[in-house]
């Protein structure tokens, strides 16, 4: 029996006949058209005082509730009396609405943390070459 | 002498791609494009999605090409990060790829009608038959013959291509070169005993 057989030059030859694939015709426009609306949107830079504007009216709301309505009760005044301190969280929220507002924030913070642990698992890192 | 023009050359646009040159990323697309395309295809058998992955990694090579020191060349460093957004793509898609069981195919009978029909056929059947003879192969055997044998890189390049160990690359390109030429052989069979 005759074993079929090529050589590396032959193989190499007739893979280098069959060619390459090639991309759509938009391929090239595509990219760049990306990257110009990366770079528009980076350029756009949101001034500081806006970002702090965000934060305190992120924050405002959960120091309204914790610091002026409710109490926070962490039982450290306990921890002399019982052996195992009991934490607790006591924000003395007596309306639904309260209720409602600190949901929402947490919410909002929950999401944001959420979406930026998913953009960085998405991203795969590029290595030095 | 030409290597090493084109080496220059290759410096003085990957600089000007670094000052933000798109002009000169364009040359570098133009030049990369097809074997991106041809790897992403090979990965992800479907050439919407190669598309996809090939643009993906074109603009994480512009994103990161402050990365790029020159160490390798930078076709290498391209293709690695195809390789890697493909991988990335695949498992997020869960995609299931078919594998032919070689194992079942030791018994065949016999070489010598292929042989013979191999000689006769004509350049551009054989091309067809190469073509599809590679589809038969699994990701990792395409890749490594489309690299070594297609693109012509060094088995240093495809290791830093695939992340593989040296010795694996080695023995994956054997491999994956006796399962072509027997996928090739079979096809071939095929085509005689269809013919007699």
């Amino acid at each position: 029996m005759k074993e079929f057989n090529l050589s590396d030059k032959e193989l190499k030859a007739l893979l280098q006949n069959e060619g390459m694939d090639e991309p759509s015709l938009s391929f090239n426009r595509n990219i760049l058209e990306q990257i110009k609306k990366e770079e528009v949107r980076s350029t756009i830079s949101i001034p500081l005082w806006s970002k702090i504007v965000f934060i305190i009216l992120v924050l405002s709301p959960l120091a309204y509730l914790a610091f002026t309505t409710g109490d926070i009760d962490l039982g450290l005044q306990q921890l002399n009396e019982i052996r195992t301190p009991k934490l607790s969280l006591n924000l003395g929220l007596s309306s639904t609405y309260q209720y409602i507002s600190l949901l929402a924030v947490a919410v909002i913070w929950m999401a944001f943390i959420f979406n930026r642990f998913l953009e960085q698992q998405n991203e795969t890192k590029v290595k030095k070459g | 002498m030409q290597r090493e023009n084109e080496q220059y050359a290759m410096e003085l646009i990957i600089a000007k791609v670094k000052e933000g040159d798109m002009a000169a990323f364009n040359v570098l697309i133009d030049e990369h494009k097809a074997m991106a395309f041809t790897l992403a295809l090979k990965l992800m058998k479907n050439r919407e999605d190669a598309e996809e992955v090939a643009q993906d990694a074109f603009l994480k090579a512009y994103r990161n090409i402050h990365q790029f020191e020159g160490n390798s060349k930078f076709s290498t460093w391209l293709y690695t990060i195809v390789y890697n957004t493909a991988l990335t793509r695949l498992r997020k898609k869960k995609l299931q790829t078919t594998d032919l069981d070689f194992h079942q195919e030791e018994n065949l009978a016999s070489y010598s009608e292929s042989d013979k029909e191999w000689h006769r056929l004509q350049k551009f059947e054989r091309s067809g038959y190469i073509k599809e003879a590679l589809d038969l192969l699994s990701n990792e055997d395409q890749i490594v013959i489309t690299l070594f044998y297609l693109n012509e890189n060094s088995l240093q390049e495809i290791c830093e291509i695939t992340n593989w160990e040296l010795s694996n690359v080695k023995v994956r390109l054997h491999r994956a070169r006796k399962r072509l030429l027997k996928a090739l052989e079979q096809l071939l069979d095929t085509e005689v005993r269809s013919l007699l």
